[in-house]
């Protein structure tokens, strides 16, 4: 499907224009959930947060404000709020708690894939960094995103972009392997 | 993947684990997508008016405030409605100052507010009963503070007991305006004030230093010619403002013959010659005998009994050497003319003394004065040492 620009998207949806607006959430929609499932792991919770990411921008047009360009990054801003704020509220868990996690069956390493072990560490992994960190690894390395269009999402220049994916990986690195580490001397 | 990526591919490719692709459920997405629709139609209808119901200028404007409620907030009413805040907090905290003020004793800073607020409400009113009213509660308010200021051991200002004194002349002057059987009740009431109030101030004495005595004897001397002065206007209103009249026609005369005097001063100090205005005692007489009776045409002697004999009820005004013809009135009661009896007050301002606050010279106790004042024929009520 072909969708108009950017900018004309905007501008369609400040005056409320409903085919502009169906248009809006058929394009963004989908690399919302994707990106909220990625990070959230949850179905239910990756739909709330897309609803109420698109409810916050209707809202914000009402106000007279929402985006003035970078439209995709300004959504994507929304619903990055929207996760972090949802991790806030989880439980706080530590990598250094591992081993004591509840012990339901789809944790239990009976019933878990290695595959699905290492994913929920990397999600506690990614958990640990700071919002902005967590924002730019995971567009840059499971959106795809190149550094400019992430530099529009947390207005920050393309250097402090970089700055925060080093900071970022470095810490995943020590998050990651030192729990590889444990697992080792424990399976020893 | 940059140069940095490569020395984190093992993680990289770690985080490659979490892109899954899981399928949204479709009917979820549509859900999804049916409420934000509803949503934004929804927002639409409140966003979007009818084009009458639009602000579209002045005269819009000024009809939705008028007529027409509006859905929009208007930009005009919102500046309208910060002015009049605006405006309601100074004028709240002006208020609330001059309120805060109104206990403030004459050696405060809010002293002079608490005057400036009563001297405005007395310039507000128009009416003479409520001049009256309000120029009594001043007066007892300037006796309060006397009274608190002898407490804490501290000296009232001359400016504050002139200030007493002019509140009570205001009260009687405007009580005075009244018909007869009103003004009897207001001098009633006055007078049983001056007299509460020159009974506290008597009880008081105790308190008072050394210091403190003169300026209070005074005050006492002036409420206890009040007193005397009230009881005659409570016995015959129309002579009190006969009284009156005279007393401030006498003042007018003093006022040009200090003018005349000053202008004669510069003529002498200068050389030259200015044109003046002698005030003879005919022109006295002619005065006196179109109906203006009392002292002006009895003491341009200056020996004799004086009009302004206060308080010399039975004398009788000697025949003017000049002015025979002019009317040979019994004289009545003044209290505060300024005659001798009285004249002990030290530079105090006296109660309708003619110059109730400007009059100079009330120890002026010599007969002499008075005989050239009376040869010149420019006496006056207030300089006569009324001898008998």
């Amino acid at each position: 499907m072909n969708y108009p620009d950017e900018q004309s998207l905007i501008n369609g949806a400040k005056s409320y224009d409903l085919s502009v607006l169906g248009m809006i959430y058929d394009r963004y929609s989908p690399l919302l959930y994707r990106y909220a499932m990625r990070l959230l792991g949850d179905d239910t919770m990756a739909e709330d947060c897309v609803a109420e990411t698109f409810s916050r921008f209707l809202k914000s047009l009402q106000a007279g404000q929402g985006p003035k360009d970078h439209l995709q990054a300004y959504l994507f801003r929304i619903a990055h709020n929207l996760i972090t704020d949802a991790y806030r509220k989880q439980a706080p868990l530590s990598l250094e708690l591992h081993d004591s996690l509840p012990d339901d069956d789809r944790m239990h390493p009976e019933n878990q894939t290695d595959a699905l072990l290492q994913k929920h560490q990397i999600h506690l992994a990614l958990k640990s960094l700071t919002p902005d960190q967590r924002l730019v690894v995971s567009l840059r390395f499971l959106e795809g995103w190149n550094h400019e269009e992430i530099s529009a999402v947390i207005k920050k220049p393309v250097g402090a972009v970089r700055a925060l994916q080093l900071r970022a990986l470095n810490k995943l690195r020590d998050l990651l392997l030192m729990d590889k580490k444990e697992n080792s001397y424990g399976s020893r | 993947m940059d140069l940095d990526d490569k020395r984190f591919e093992q993680i990289i490719n770690e985080l490659d684990l979490l892109k899954i692709d899981t399928d949204r459920d479709p009917l979820k997405a549509q859900k999804g997508r049916r409420i934000f629709l509803q949503e934004a139609e929804s927002l639409k209808k409140t966003v979007t008016k009818r084009e009458s119901l639009r602000h579209k200028g002045w005269i819009q404007e000024i009809q939705s405030m008028l007529f027409v409620p509006r859905k929009e907030r208007s930009p005009m009413v919102t500046t309208i409605s910060t002015i009049l805040l605006v405006i309601s907090m100074i004028l709240g905290g002006g208020g609330i100052t001059v309120a805060a003020a109104q206990n403030s004793l004459p050696d405060e800073p809010l002293y002079n507010l608490k005057l400036l607020s009563e001297d405005v409400r007395l310039w507000a009113s128009t009416d003479p009963f409520v001049q009256s009213k309000l120029a009594l509660d001043f007066a007892s308010r300037r006796a309060e503070e006397i009274n608190k200021m002898l407490n804490q051991a501290s000296v009232p200002s001359d400016a504050v007991q002139m200030r007493y004194n002019r509140e009570i002349d205001q009260a009687i002057r405007s009580a005075l305006k009244l018909d007869n059987e009103q003004a009897i009740l207001e001098l009633f009431q006055i007078r049983n004030q001056v007299e509460t109030q020159l009974e506290s101030m008597q009880q008081s004495r105790a308190k008072e230093t050394s210091e403190m005595t003169p300026i209070m004897e005074q005050t006492r001397v002036m409420l206890r010619q009040y007193l005397s002065l009230l009881d005659n206007g409570l016995t015959n209103p129309d002579q009190l403002r006969d009284q009156l009249r005279l007393q401030d026609q006498d003042q007018l005369r003093e006022q040009d013959q200090d003018q005349l005097r000053e202008r004669d001063r510069d003529r002498d100090q200068t050389g030259t010659d200015v044109p003046t205005i002698v005030v003879s005692p005919e022109t006295t007489a002619v005065q006196n005998q179109a109906g203006l009776p009392t002292e002006i045409s009895t003491q341009s002697n200056g020996n004799g009994s004086g009009g302004g004999s206060g308080n010399c009820l039975n004398c009788t005004s000697t025949p003017n050497s000049q002015n025979k013809n002019g009317p040979n009135i019994e004289t009545t009661q003044m209290p505060t003319m300024g005659n001798g009896q009285n004249n002990n007050w030290m530079n105090t301002a006296t109660p309708y003394s003619g110059n109730t606050l400007q009059q100079p010279n009330y120890q002026n106790n010599n007969p002499a004065q008075d005989n050239s004042s009376g040869q010149s024929g420019s006496g006056s009520s207030g300089k006569s040492n009324g001898k008998h």
